[in-house]
């Protein structure tokens, strides 16, 4: 089953967008205590613009388990955007950070409230040792791909008919470290592979196959 | 966790302190956690009666909730083994946005599927269902289009097991139809509906069939095709009158259509010639799709089938006009009752139009597939199969598994021709290799020790090796374009594993045939490996282009890639060079009679008019991408064409790390690491400011410019050349395909010097700035979309 990732489209709302200064956004790290309060307003806000809704446990596995991660914004005590995201290892080679859900109140697009969330998720992930960022998107989703791109990140392939309602996806890419050792990167031309390489540490046999041709269905 | 709720734990997975929801659930029921809740992973009390043993019950609600409530709000307690995807499939009951069994029964109920129906809404009927079909065909699920109309799923509950029983009530037992009004449900409606659902089955089969083919044939089962991204082959356990055999769904068809003739007189001409083209049509079809592949390689090809399917729709579409729409024939609500573990999903909307026109497109390809059959040799198979994958938009799901199918039938080549003899002429064709090499006489030799033996047992084992990536190949170009792609980039990988051993292979052969090198450089001719070494780089330029094709390229990156596929495109021309030189001097073997030695020479032509071939060909692509690199380095400096942001967390060199990911593990030919790489293509943001003053960069911009310029005159000759060729080898099957795909060529080569023009121009004039520049993939080849550069106003 495709599952469906959310970007949410960050544009601006074609009415008058409210007179909000952007120094009136506050920015938080997602707060387990506030559980109750909290997971409902994300809920709602990210379900709304989702074809197909998520359970319960779809939010609870990324909340739970990289709820540092995670990152909301407000304004006046009232939720207006937020960021979900893992961490983990991918095959073994790189940790990879994902951005599983981006989601902003309309009237507050263009504000950039999206990208700074994305950023303090990104710069959390740095934090973090993370190798590289990936993420999908929708390919008619060209706001959120130009804002993605503007972080850096690359489309690294192509996804046919990945999402329920039929439409294909961009699976997009951001490396934070180099992947190779540094004698194939043409600097150290005759150093070991891992000398002088900074503690990043991978398999060489897992170097040749660190993707495999299925692309698992999922947000991850 | 004690025990008890481990085994809970265990059947739910997942366990949080506000399961209250779901319980609460179960109380509203009436139910504890024994009830039924329906779809998925419920419960079921006494699910395993029926055997007469009375199951043991142990409630232990009481203990559940018990230890539920000693986890506090946002405690988690999860079993590695449920997965993401374990949780993004996991449905909340009782959520209306979730919960099918909570739709509104309604529209279900209070439809009269034996209502008698006016002729137009019958035609009406039949037209829905037909966009339906079609939307099933291009990925859409049967819970969203076919099975939400009511007649279908009349029909198909429960299950008929004979003709008889299938239908839609009353009128079914041997009734006879008195009036016209009758027959158009129980006989028109009917027989059509039943021929639709065995479309069904048979697409559905032979889609399933060929997908279990191919992961046979494939060396990891991921490369198994068609998966539910191109169609979707689920059923919900609805049966496709799986039992009721396609020769009597085509007679009743017949028979439907003969009562129709009948009764021509009684119905309006126009009314009467629209049903009659949707019955015709639907047989045809269905008589077109039960026809196994086996029997096209008995020379039984349904072609008249498909011609009159063809026809029956020209009519269909003319007469669609005369139809009355009813909507409520169709709803949704019937997927309360499909087995099915997704939330409700909407009903697909097909236009009409656009149903015809993709079935057109499909009957049209599904002759034009057929050509396979005429098979002239590896040259040509290559060719018709990439030009027929890389029609836009791309054939259906079905016609791609149809032309794999027949081209791939039983591990054999259209189901009579072993693969390796398929390569085997394919290497004879591109690479002429000596005769001493592939003899079938060393087979003869049973000596262990002999050379002759050895020979054989070499030759063998590559043409296993070499039929099952060279199948491979072929599977991979039936996918969808994005997965295609993606396989690639894996595929490559084997192709340089494969070449290595080849090589191996090669210096074997030279040994045992006691080859003469070629004066000039002492070389060999590694003809094994030579062949490999040619595919893995026409595969290494495809991932390259593909890439613009499927829009994964930003335009700043462009000249990057540009440069990649001149450097791939060179080393195959190199490589092509490298073939005909030892294809050149060639002589005939001694002893040959007269029309042997004749034969001989006229292989040998033809080798080297192929490699000719291939080499203009190689050298126009090396061209055009040369120029493309030069023009669209130009505009990334000139800053035409958007730029990478500078506050990101990127870099040139992460950036060209991540892009060469899949062409870096190749071992030959090894592109460069970022430090050599070329900095006006992979330094798009400040390649500019190592220019020591403005006059040196104006000077760099025309320079390249003018060899943009000079590129693409060349290839304009070249892909004027191509364009003329007649009676090419390879050109047998898709001559005019690879024509068309020459001249869209040559007008991206156009588009491409109107840009150079108009850019020498605006520097001449010092008018850079007032320059807009538009990146246009439409209207030219999708591998080179063309900068369309003009002034502003």
């Amino acid at each position: 089953m495709a599952a469906t990732a959310t970007t949410i489209d960050p544009t601006p709302p074609s009415k008058a967008p409210l007179n909000i200064s952007r120094d009136a956004i506050t920015y938080h790290p997602w707060d387990p205590q506030q559980e109750p309060l909290q997971l409902s307003q994300i809920r709602k806000l990210i379900s709304k613009d989702l074809s197909e809704p998520y359970s319960i446990y779809v939010y609870r596995y990324f909340l739970y388990q990289w709820g540092d991660l995670c990152y909301i914004a407000m304004h006046e005590g009232k939720f207006v955007g937020c960021v979900v995201s893992k961490l983990e290892p991918h095959r073994n080679v790189a940790l990879r950070g994902y951005i599983a859900m981006l989601a902003v109140e309309e009237e507050y697009r263009g504000l950039g409230i999206a990208s700074k969330l994305v950023r303090m998720a990104i710069d959390a992930m740095i934090e973090k040792d993370a190798d590289e960022v990936a993420l999908e998107t929708e390919i008619s989703n060209t706001a959120a791909i130009k804002l993605y791109e503007r972080l850096g990140f690359l489309r690294s392939k192509r996804l046919h008919r990945y999402y329920l309602n039929g439409s294909s996806a961009f699976r997009l890419i951001l490396y934070l470290k180099n992947h190779l050792p540094p004698e194939e990167r043409g600097i150290l031309e005759d150093a070991g592979c891992c000398g002088g390489h900074d503690g990043h540490s991978h398999d060489h046999a897992e170097h040749e196959r660190s993707e495999q041709p299925h692309d698992a269905h999922m947000i991850g | 966790m004690n025990d008890t709720t481990n085994g809970l734990y265990n059947l739910l997975l997942w366990l949080w302190s506000t399961w209250s929801n779901l319980l609460r659930l179960g109380s509203q029921n009436g139910t504890g956690l024994f009830s039924n809740w329906g779809g998925g992973g419920g419960v079921r009390r006494g699910s395993n009666g029926g055997n007469g043993v009375q199951p043991k019950v142990k409630d232990i609600t009481e203990r559940f909730l018990e230890a539920a409530r000693e986890l506090k709000t946002g405690e988690l307690v999860q079993d590695p083994n449920f997965t993401l995807l374990e949780a993004v499939g996991a449905l909340e009951i009782m959520d209306p946005k979730m919960d099918s069994g909570l739709m509104e029964q309604d529209a279900f109920e209070n439809y009269d599927v034996l209502a008698p129906r006016l002729p137009e809404e019958i035609i009406g009927i039949l037209d829905q269902l037909l966009s339906h079909e079609v939307a099933w065909h291009t990925g859409s699920a049967l819970s969203q289009t076919l099975f939400t109309s009511l007649y279908l799923d009349r029909l198909l509950s429960p299950a008929p097991s004979s003709l008889a029983e299938a239908g839609f009530g009353k009128l079914m037992h041997g009734q006879q139809i008195r009036t016209f009004e009758e027959g158009l449900l129980h006989k028109i409606l009917r027989s059509y509906c039943i021929g639709l659902v065995k479309c069904v089955h048979h697409v559905n089969l032979q889609i399933q069939l060929e997908n279990l083919r191919t992961m046979k044939d494939a060396q990891h089962s991921s490369h198994c095709i068609y998966e539910e991204e191109d169609i979707v082959l689920q059923t919900y356990n609805v049966a496709l009158l799986e039992r009721i055999p396609s020769s009597e769904a085509l007679s009743l068809l017949t028979e439907t259509i003969e009562w129709l003739k009948h009764i021509k007189t009684e119905i309006e001409p126009q009314i009467y010639e629209a049903l009659f083209a949707r019955l015709k049509f639907r047989r045809n079809f269905l008589a077109a799709l039960a026809t196994p592949l086996d029997n096209y390689a008995d020379d039984k090809v349904p072609t008249a089938a498909w011609t009159d399917a063809q026809d029956a729709l020209q009519v269909i579409k003319e007469t669609h006009k005369l139809g009355k729409e009813v909507p409520e024939a169709c709803t949704i609500v019937v997927q309360r009752k499909l087995a099915s573990t997704v939330p409700p999903r909407p009903m697909v909307e097909y236009a009409f139009e656009e149903a015809v026109a993709t079935l057109e497109r499909m009957l049209k390809r599904n002759l034009e597939a057929l050509k396979v059959l005429e098979y002239r040799g590896g040259a040509d198979l290559y060719n018709y199969f990439i030009h027929f994958m890389a029609q836009n938009p791309q054939p259906l799901p079905y016609t791609r598994s149809l032309l794999r199918g027949l081209a791939f039938n039983k591990g054999q080549f259209l189901g009579k021709v072993p693969v390796k003899d398929v390569v085997l002429s394919d290497i004879n064709e591109l690479i002429f290799p000596r005769e001493i090499v592939f003899d079938p006489k060393h087979k003869e030799v049973e000596m262990p020790a002999h050379p002759s033996f050895k020979i054989n047992q070499v030759t063998e084992w590559y043409l296993l090796r070499a039929s099952s990536l060279y199948c491979q190949l072929f599977t991979d170009q039936a996918m969808n374009r994005s997965r295609f792609r993606r396989n690639l980039c894996h595929s490559i990988i084997e192709w340089d594993n494969f070449q290595v051993e080849a090589e191996e292979c090669d210096a074997n052969l030279a040994d045992l045939t006691n080859e003469t090198p070629l004066s000039k450089d002492q070389s060999y001719s590694y003809v094994l490996s030579s062949w490999v070494y040619l595919y893995k780089l026409r595969l290494l330029e495809w991932v390259v282009f593909l890439g613009f094709e499927l829009e994964i390229y930003q335009p700043y990156e462009y000249s990057g890639m540009f440069w990649l596929a001149q450097f791939y495109a060179r080393a195959r021309l190199s490589h092509l060079v490298r073939i005909s030189e030892f294809s050149k001097v060639r002589t005939p073997p001694s002893g040959l009679s007269r029309e042997e030695a004749q034969d001989w020479q006229k292989r040998k032509l033809l080798n080297i008019a192929l490699l000719n071939y291939h080499m203009l060909d190689a050298r126009a692509i090396e061209a055009l991408s040369s120029a493309s690199m030069s023009l669209y380095s130009v505009l990334t400096h000139l800053r035409l064409i958007p730029l990478p942001y500078a506050n990101s967390y990127a870099s040139d060199e992460l950036r060209y790390e991540l892009r060469m990911k899949p062409f870096q593990q190749v071992v030959s030919p090894q592109i460069e690491p970022f430090p050599r790489a070329p900095e006006e293509c992979f330094r798009p943001g400040t390649f500019r400011d190592e220019f020591a003053c403005e006059e040196d960069f104006t000077e760099w911009v025309e320079q390249k410019l003018e060899e943009a310029k000079v590129a693409v005159s060349y290839c304009r000759l070249d892909y004027n050349e191509l364009c003329k060729m007649e009676g090419m080898v390879g050109m047998g099957l898709a001559g005019d395909e690879i024509k068309a795909n020459y001249k869209l060529l040559l007008r991206s080569c156009v588009g491409m010097s109107l840009a150079v023009m108009a850019l020498q121009m605006a520097m001449k004039k010092g008018e850079v700035a007032k320059c807009e520049v538009r990146i246009d993939a439409e209207k030219y080849h999708p591998f080179f979309p063309v900068p369309v550069v003009s002034t502003k106003k």
